[in-house]
């Protein structure tokens, strides 16, 4: 993945850039003339210096590749070059008449002059070479802007830096800003859907917010979550119509029974359509629970456990197995929760130990803060199946009856409690499942004194 | 005794009907809200059991009706509609009592009597299961024919037993039924009141047994399961 504030520096770094050169190169061409002559000046005398060799009292214009393209490039150029009494000339035909004579005795530097018709300018530059003083007189060179450039650039180097870098910060901080606003937006669109519920996604991220850049983004993620909402509704009414549907059947089925001949076939039949009965409930109840058909409000834990255990009392007695609660403190342990979904998955938990739970001898609730743990001391789940278990038609046991539907159902149901389903198991030593709630609250003295009741 | 049952489907309409015949009576079964109309004009019943949702409306508006007129039958709805804001509106819309489907058929027969009794407020003289017989209000019991007297408060937690047989009752339901509002109880008293009649009704013979369910309740069932 490329980062957009790597890719925007870049990128604004290369035209920022391109856009320096170019302006340094319009400035260069467009340099003033006189400055440019000047410039131009200094270049031809730089070339003439270091050309001429004086030996003796002979003075002489070496030809250097250098002086030979001054030559090539000015038709018109001519150049007088001397030291004390001596002297080189050059193009003699094209000078016009000067305002100095030679030879050249003036102050050592460099100027350009106009010649005495006033027609054109030509330049005068004297350099002191050990006791000689070099005068060089140039006129009509040529000299390529390549040259001109590279001493301009050379003379100014530090100012160019300068500005370079004033430049180059300026872009920095632009795109570094530029880069924090895009990102911004970009987090700010993040938090908004890591706030949406993933079980009802909807309630969406306001386009007021984020930059116009981003609404086509935010716009095709608000229709994405849109769909999923919808279809998340699609399949719990679907849930709960088909848990609703099953109930003739059932009860059709339930009637039936009564006309099963043996008693032991019969208390059997009976007590698995009782179990498919819970499962139904508790889809129902799970679909309502997703709806929000029903409201969340303060129950008691302890009221609602023992009544489902009571509910299993026969049961638990028929198949000789132990079912008893214990509990830390008398009184109500109040959470925020839907009384018949609560029911629905104890009584899963608890129907499940009663089925499941091979050679069990005891099946122990035990409420506390957290929440209820149905505990038994069965042969336990084999290492690592607790995890697979919550699973849709998962069950511990390929020989074990049910559809390992109950417990997917609890972990939902307690999902939309905000709470969660946890199985813990020993091998041979038995297996604990807890329901624990965010915050279940000691019991309260006053509810228990309220005499004003029904 | 003429029971009306209202239900749609027609095998459950025969099974329910069945199941009151055992009540001896006559019971009609109609399938619909202008069928349960015509029937009820015709007749006079004691109780109608009625389904909630029929192929030409919810019954609830027949239950409204029926509960208002002079000589109501007691009513029960049986319904596939379940959900506490659905018994909520039942029962406020005229029915005695409600119950979800998939039902026990004990536990509809239980009902049927309860609401049938409720208006004459008696409750029967004679609770029994198995050899064990009390005689409500009297707090004489007979264990396989062997007449005892049992203290207040061991006929009492019999009476609610024999009430819930087979089912548990729970510790403060129990403490509920059985001790005054200003009475002291003990932590231990209520165990140890039952455990003195669990041994008076196995000294005489009983065959039913009180089984402790710690942290829960209690249960009263036949001592050799079936």
């Amino acid at each position: 993945m490329k980062s957009i504030a790597r890719t925007f520096a870049l990128s604004l770094g290369i035209a920022a850039t391109t856009i320096f050169l170019i302006m340094m190169g319009i400035f260069i061409w467009r340099y003033p003339t006189e400055e440019r002559e000047f410039r131009s000046c200094q270049v031809v005398a730089a070339v003439l210096d270091r050309a001429t060799v004086i030996e003796g009292q002979k003075l002489t214009v070496r030809s250097t590749p250098a002086l030979e393209e001054l030559k090539a490039d000015s038709p018109n150029l001519w150049y007088v070059v001397s030291a004390g009494d001596l002297l080189s000339e050059y193009g003699s035909e094209h000078r016009p008449a000067l305002p100095f004579v030679f030879p050249y005795h003036g102050p050592v530097g460099s100027s350009v002059f106009s010649t005495l018709d006033q027609n054109s300018t030509f330049c005068l530059s004297a350099v002191q070479r050990g006791s000689l003083r070099l005068a060089m007189m140039v006129g009509e060179p040529q000299v390529r802007f390549g040259r001109i450039a590279r001493t301009f650039l050379l003379r100014r180097v530090s100012s160019i830096i300068l500005v370079a870098l004033a430049f180059a910060a300026t872009v920095a901080i632009g795109s570094a800003l530029a880069a924090r606003f895009v990102s911004r937006g970009i987090e700010r669109v993040a938090r908004r859907a890591l706030a949406i519920d993933p079980s009802a996604p909807q309630g969406l991220i306001s386009l007021s917010e984020v930059p116009s850049e981003l609404k086509p983004l935010v716009e095709a993620l608000n229709r994405a979550f849109g769909e999923i909402d919808a279809y998340i509704r699609m399949q719990r009414r679907f849930l709960g119509n088909a848990a609703h549907q099953l109930r003739t059947p059932l009860t059709l089925l339930r009637a039936k029974i009564e006309d099963v001949p043996d008693p032991a076939l019969r208390a059997e039949l009976v007590r698995d359509v009782r179990r498919l009965t819970s499962l139904v409930s508790a889809m129902l109840d799970l679909a309502r629970l997703q709806n929000h058909a029903v409201e969340k409000r303060p129950i008691d834990l302890a009221q609602i456990t023992i009544e489902v255990l009571a509910d299993f009392g026969p049961s638990a007695l028929d198949a000789g197995i132990e079912l008893a609660l214990e509990q830390d403190g008398k009184g109500p342990l109040m959470v925020q929760g839907v009384d018949a979904a609560i029911r629905s998955a104890l009584a899963n938990l608890v129907g499940n130990a009663l089925i499941h739970a091979h050679g069990a001898r005891r099946i122990v609730a035990t409420l506390s803060r957290d929440g209820i743990s149905i505990n038994d001391d069965g042969a336990g789940l084999p290492d690592g199946a607790e995890h697979g278990l919550t699973e849709p038609f998962q069950t511990g046991n390929a020989a074990c009856k049910g559809a390992g539907l109950g417990l997917s159902i609890v972990r939902e149901i307690m999902a939309a409690h905000g709470g969660e389903l946890v199985i813990s198991s020993v091998p041979g030593r038995g297996t604990t499942m807890s329901l624990r709630f965010p915050a279940a609250t000691a019991p309260v003295k006053a509810a228990q004194l309220d005499l004003q009741g029904p | 005794m003429r029971s009306l049952v209202i239900e749609d489907e027609p095998q459950i309409g025969a099974y329910v009907s069945r199941l009151l015949g055992q009540l001896h009576g006559i019971v009609d079964l109609v399938g619909s809200i202008a069928d349960a109309r015509q029937a009820l004009d015709n007749f006079k019943y004691d109780l109608a059991i009625v389904d909630r949702m029929l192929p030409d409306g919810d019954a609830l508006q027949v239950v409204t009706t029926l509960s208002q007129s002079s000589e109501r039958p007691a009513i029960i709805m049986l319904t596939s509609k379940d959900a506490t804001e659905d018994v909520v509106d039942g029962l406020n819309g005229g029915a005695d009592d409600y119950l979800g489907k998939p039902f026990e058929p004990q536990e509809l027969l239980a009902r049927v009597r309860a609401v049938l009794r409720r208006p004459r407020l008696l409750a029967p003289s004679v609770l029994s299961l198995g050899n064990v017989e009390l005689h409500l209000g009297s707090n004489e019991a007979v264990v396989a024919d062997t007449k005892i007297l049992l203290r207040r408060r061991e006929a009492l937690i019999l009476g609610a037993l024999l009430m819930r047989r087979d089912r548990v009752i729970t510790r403060s339901a129990l403490i509920e039924e059985i001790y005054g509002f200003d009475d002291e109880i003990e932590s231990n008293t209520l165990e140890a009141q039952v455990s003195r009649l669990r041994k008076k009704l196995a000294e005489l013979g009983g065959d039913v047994e009180i089984r402790s369910m710690r942290g829960i309740g209690y249960i009263l069932r036949l001592a050799t399961p079936r």
